[in-house]
Formats: structure tokens, C-alpha cells, sequence
């Protein structure tokens, strides 16, 4: 009988290795946002992704979350697919119009011509007791937008097959983590 | 630049799309234009943000589609009759369109999720 291998893996760890499957697989999948490439996020998640993928597919981003959130629906739109990194969920108030007004829509507006692939990867909830702009959860909301799926993994074996999953998808697909 | 000026920017335009095309990055072309009617249906009496003298002058002198026109007759590239037909025509299209619209009946519950998703 063959052993099968059990391994544990941190919450970061499953989603680093679901990123790192998934822009080996497919060349049109990057990420964008602030301090994702050598910081790795401030959370680390991402340490060791631009080593190997290069500074054009995980590209550090000036500190405007509607340009950068804007430029992934565009990016989505014309063959990439995008993972767009919101360092702190509650900065989703600046990613609104992109995301609810452009990403969700333009589907539907356009007769279901136009595809937005693109995935928001961020982090959301209470309990970190990191202020009140840093401490918020929001996540329904996003629940309540037509066009826009969302998903929140449990557990790290989740993270990694519902990261895996919402990049290839051809919707908008908001990742949420717990803080 | 004048967005009134339809040569003017067709050749701009142009310019800058074989620029985009050859890789050589987006640009932005602000052009200045008009609204004839009101913001909505409703914004009738338009006298308090501007006069009507102003819009009569914006639909008589600074007109893209009737400066082209005469453009195009001065140069003797079409006269009054073909230029006559392609309003027509255009405007029996609108009408048409219009028409459509009106008489098509009202989507069904059925669609209310159509391309909600891809």
C-alpha cells in the first residue's frame, strides 16, 4: 500500500502554492497590487513569487486601489487574468465603482460579449484589533452584487482549491481570507 | 482641440491610433463639443446654466455634420441631393430603430439573470 503523503500547510502557504501553480499553468495569470512583489505582501504571503515570475507579472503598484482594481478589469477584459491584491479588505470602499459598477456589469451590459476573469484577493474581519479602518467586516456586501461571486475558504486545503478555481474562472471572483 | 471639427479630428485620430497600434502607448484626445438637448428629458428650460442664443449658435454655426457637409460640397466631392439622400436615409434608420423599440414587448421573467454570469 502506498503511503499517502499528508502535509500541513499554513493558510499563506496553501495560497502562495495556488498562485504559484496557477502562473506556471497559465501565462496570461498575474498579480498586481501595493507591496506584492519583493515585500511579498506585508503578510508574506507572496515571498518568492516575483523571484520566480519577474516584476512584469507580480507588479508593485502605486497606493490607488481604484486604479490598480481598474487596470485588472481592463487587464481581465483583454486576456489577462488578473489576481488583484487589496492588501486590507476595508480598502474595498476605494475598489466600488471598478468592481461593482464595471467589473460586475459589463457582462450583462454587453449582451454577455465581454468576460472579466479577474480575481480580488484580500483579507477582511474583526479580531486583529487593528482600528477601526483596518478591523471591518464587509463581507456581506459583497454578497449582495449580482455578477460578482464570492468566496471565503475555511480551511488552508479550501484556500487552495477555491484560489485554484476562481482563477479559472471567467467572472469576477472576490477571494476573502479571514484576518 | 474643436470636436466640432470632424477633419480636424479624423486626422488627429488617426495619428494617434497608428501610434497605439505601433506600440507606442495610449493617448488621450480631449475634444471640446456640445450638448444640444438637456442632461435628461426633464431639463427643458435650460436658460439658468446657459442662454438660448448660445445653443441656437452651437446648432447653426459650430454643427459637425452640417460644417462637413458644406466642406464637402465647397470641394465639390458631393452636392446638395447626396448629401440630402444620406440624411434621409439616416434619419428613416433612427425611425425605424425607434419603432423597434417601441413595439418589441417586454423581456421576460426568464431573462432577468441572462449574462449576469459568464
Amino acid at each position: 500500500m502506498p503511503e499517502t503523503a499528508i502535509r500541513e500547510l499554513t493558510f499563506a502557504q496553501a495560497v502562495r502554492e495556488a498562485l504559484a501553480e496557477e502562473m506556471r499553468r497559465d501565462p496570461r495569470v498575474c498579480i498586481f497590487g501595493e507591496d506584492v512583489a519583493e515585500a511579498g505582501t506585508p503578510f508574506k504571503v507572496l515571498s518568492g513569487l516575483v523571484e520566480e515570475f519577474g516584476s512584469e507579472r507580480v507588479l508593485d503598484t502605486p497606493i490607488s486601489e481604484a486604479g490598480f482594481t481598474g487596470m485588472g478589469v481592463g487587464a481581465a477584459m483583454t486576456g489577462l487574468r488578473p489576481v488583484v491584491d487589496i492588501m486590507f479588505g476595508d480598502f474595498l470602499t476605494l475598489t466600488m465603482d471598478q468592481l461593482v459598477n464595471q467589473a460586475a456589469k459589463v457582462h450583462y451590459m454587453s449582451g454577455g460579449t465581454w468576460k472579466v476573469p479577474m480575481v480580488l484577493r484580500t483579507t477582511l474581519g474583526a479580531t486583529r484589533r487593528s482600528a477601526a479602518q483596518h478591523s471591518q467586516s464587509l463581507h456581506a456586501w459583497l454578497c449582495h452584487v449580482p455578477g460578482l461571486k464570492v468566496a471565503m475558504p475555511s480551511t488552508p486545503y479550501d484556500a487552495k482549491g477555491l484560489l485554484k478555481t476562481a482563477i479559472r474562472d471567467d467572472n469576477p471572483v472576490i477571494f476573502l481570507k479571514t484576518r | 482641440m474643436d470636436g466640432q471639427d470632424v477633419r480636424a479630428v479624423h486626422a488627429a485620430a488617426q495619428k494617434l491610433v497608428s501610434r497605439a497600434r505601433k506600440g507606442e502607448g495610449p493617448s488621450l484626445l480631449l475634444c471640446n463639443t456640445y450638448r444640444y438637448t438637456g442632461h435628461h428629458v426633464g431639463d427643458i428650460n435650460r436658460e439658468y446654466y446657459r442662454s438660448k442664443q448660445e445653443e441656437q449658435e452651437w446648432k447653426t454655426k459650430r454643427d459637425p455634420i452640417k460644417n462637413m457637409g458644406e466642406w464637402l460640397a465647397g470641394q465639390k466631392l458631393a452636392d446638395a441631393s447626396a448629401l440630402q439622400k444620406i440624411e434621409n436615409e439616416a434619419r428613416e434608420e433612427m425611425k425605424a430603430a425607434v419603432e423597434f423599440a417601441i413595439a418589441a414587448p417586454y423581456p421576460g421573467v426568464e431573462e432577468v439573470d441572462q449574462d449576469v454570469y459568464a
